[in-house]
């Protein structure tokens, strides 16, 4: 394995490889409403919405 | 017609979407005549030819074919987002009509959602108080402080909307229900302002929620400081100041939706606003005749882009995938010049938004023509939030930064 292939620029947290309790470690605000709202993300099966005419 | 148009090819499509989101364009026509509107004031002219306002015909037709399309992709909501020109043109008896039809013809298989987009110059404690009742949330345009919004967000007149934009923005926060009902202001950015003055100025006026949005432009038609052929950034300069005080706020009570998106995407998420993440989009507009087009924002490209000879009345939702232009938006994936693919950060830009990849050249074959502002705001978001995780997380999650990962 390269090295391109062992570190990333992005890391996808849907796949639900890391704990809460890992997550949890993380102190920032922002970022752990990112990793909630990820999760929940995960669990609705949803791709979210990507409309983009000044959408609300 | 350009040259482009005619060399789109349809492709095979790994990454379509079923549509979920209907950009509804009720009213043709604004009451505002801002500077940089896609729909009147860049190469585009086809509102002319439109109706003032959607019929009950168009309505009925476009609820009825979204109804069968979520049936035939399972999908149990849908999304109706009220858009124009100024939406709140066609009038409280529209709103009403159209949200018990769309109620009367979905519900219970499908949920519809409503929302609408308005420069706010319009509306009145009636108008909230129907907004609130019918369950229609409702975003605002504003550009900031009054001297940056009225450089641009004009009326008619060329009178600046500054200060009616506020007026609605004053009578929102008079009850909480319409505070709660309201999902944020909309900016479009202007780098001749002070970046920091323009966030504190939104901060000040209480709203939750704003996105910073990108100017329309394409290669042909670059955006304000940008040149194409150069070295500069300064949307990125413009923008990276706002993130960092925001980061520094840490308050989640005020999102800066841009912002929020890069970091969700950093972390996988699906979510993605136009500007960015430009995963397989699922929305199609509905223009006031009832013709289904992709997104209005190519019609910064070239006059017509957007008519792809298909309608509400006599063609089925599904039909715009056969549409070699509406994979730009549908398929965004599939249809990135491989320079993008080839990218570390793609994952999080998507390559941006199409009608930025466009030049009369190459199509959409190449780079957003905010390339390199995006490269430099997304790697300093991932620098600071990967700056955030405790060395063992960061290191289990193989995250690197962008200089990391080039110096390998």
């Amino acid at each position: 394995m390269d090295k391109q292939a062992q570190k990333n620029f992005s890391r996808d947290l849907r796949q639900n490889e890391f704990s809460d309790k890992q997550l949890a470690i993380v102190a920032h605000p922002l970022l752990r409403q990112a990793f909630a709202e990820i999760q929940a993300e995960a669990q609705e099966g949803s791709a979210g919405s990507s409309f983009g005419e000044g959408g609300p | 017609m350009a040259p482009s148009a005619i060399e789109l090819k349809p492709k095979e499509k790994t990454s379509q979407r079923p549509i979920s989101s209907y950009v509804l364009k009720i009213a043709s026509r604004c009451n505002l005549n801002c500077k940089y509107c896609y729909v009147y004031n860049l190469t585009d002219k086809t509102y002319l030819e439109q109706p003032a306002v959607m019929s009950a015909e168009i309505v009925q037709a476009t609820i009825e074919k979204a109804r069968s399309h979520c049936l035939k992709h399972e999908l149990s909501t849908v999304e109706f987002i009220f858009h124009g020109g100024e939406p709140l043109l066609a009038g409280e008896e529209f709103f009403r009509a159209f949200t018990e039809k769309a109620n009367k013809i979905l519900l219970p298989d499908i949920q519809p959602r409503f929302s609408v987009q308005t420069n706010a110059t319009l509306l009145t404690k009636e108008w909230l108080v129907l907004l609130t009742d019918l369950k229609v949330s409702f975003g605002v345009s504003l550009d900031g402080t009054p001297e940056v919004n009225d450089a641009n967000r004009v009326d008619h007149q060329g009178r600046g909307s500054y200060h009616r934009v506020k007026a609605g923005l004053d009578l929102i926060k008079t009850e909480e229900r319409f505070v709660e009902n309201m999902n944020g202001i909309l900016t479009v950015i202007n780098i001749k302002s002070e970046p920091l003055e323009i966030y504190r100025h939104f901060r000040s006026l209480g709203v939750r929620s704003i996105d910073l949005r990108l100017p329309d432009a394409t290669h042909d038609i670059p955006p304000p400081g940008i040149d194409p052929q150069g070295t500069n950034t300064p949307y990125a300069d413009w923008l990276i100041p706002i993130f960092d005080e925001w980061f520094a706020d840490a308050d989640t009570g005020f999102t800066v939706r841009l912002f929020q998106n890069i970091i969700g995407l950093i972390f996988g998420s699906q979510r993605s606003t136009v500007d960015i993440g430009a995963r397989s989009s699922n929305f199609v507009v509905i223009e006031t005749n009832g013709s289904i087009e992709p997104s209005g924002a190519l019609k910064a490209c070239y006059e017509g882009i957007t008519k792809i000879g298909l309608n509400v009345v006599s063609n089925e939702i599904d039909e715009i995938f056969d549409i070699p232009v509406v994979a730009l938006f549908a398929s965004a994936e599939d249809e990135l010049p491989d320079t993008c693919k080839q990218c570390p950060i793609v994952s999080v830009c998507g390559g941006g938004k199409p009608p930025h990849r466009y030049s009369s050249v190459n199509g959409f074959n190449n780079p957003s023509v905010y390339c390199r502002d995006l490269m430099k705001l997304i790697a300093h978001v991932q620098e600071k939030v990967i700056g955030e995780l405790p060395d063992g997380l960061r290191q289990e999650m193989a995250l690197a930064t962008l200089k990391e990962l080039v110096s390998d």
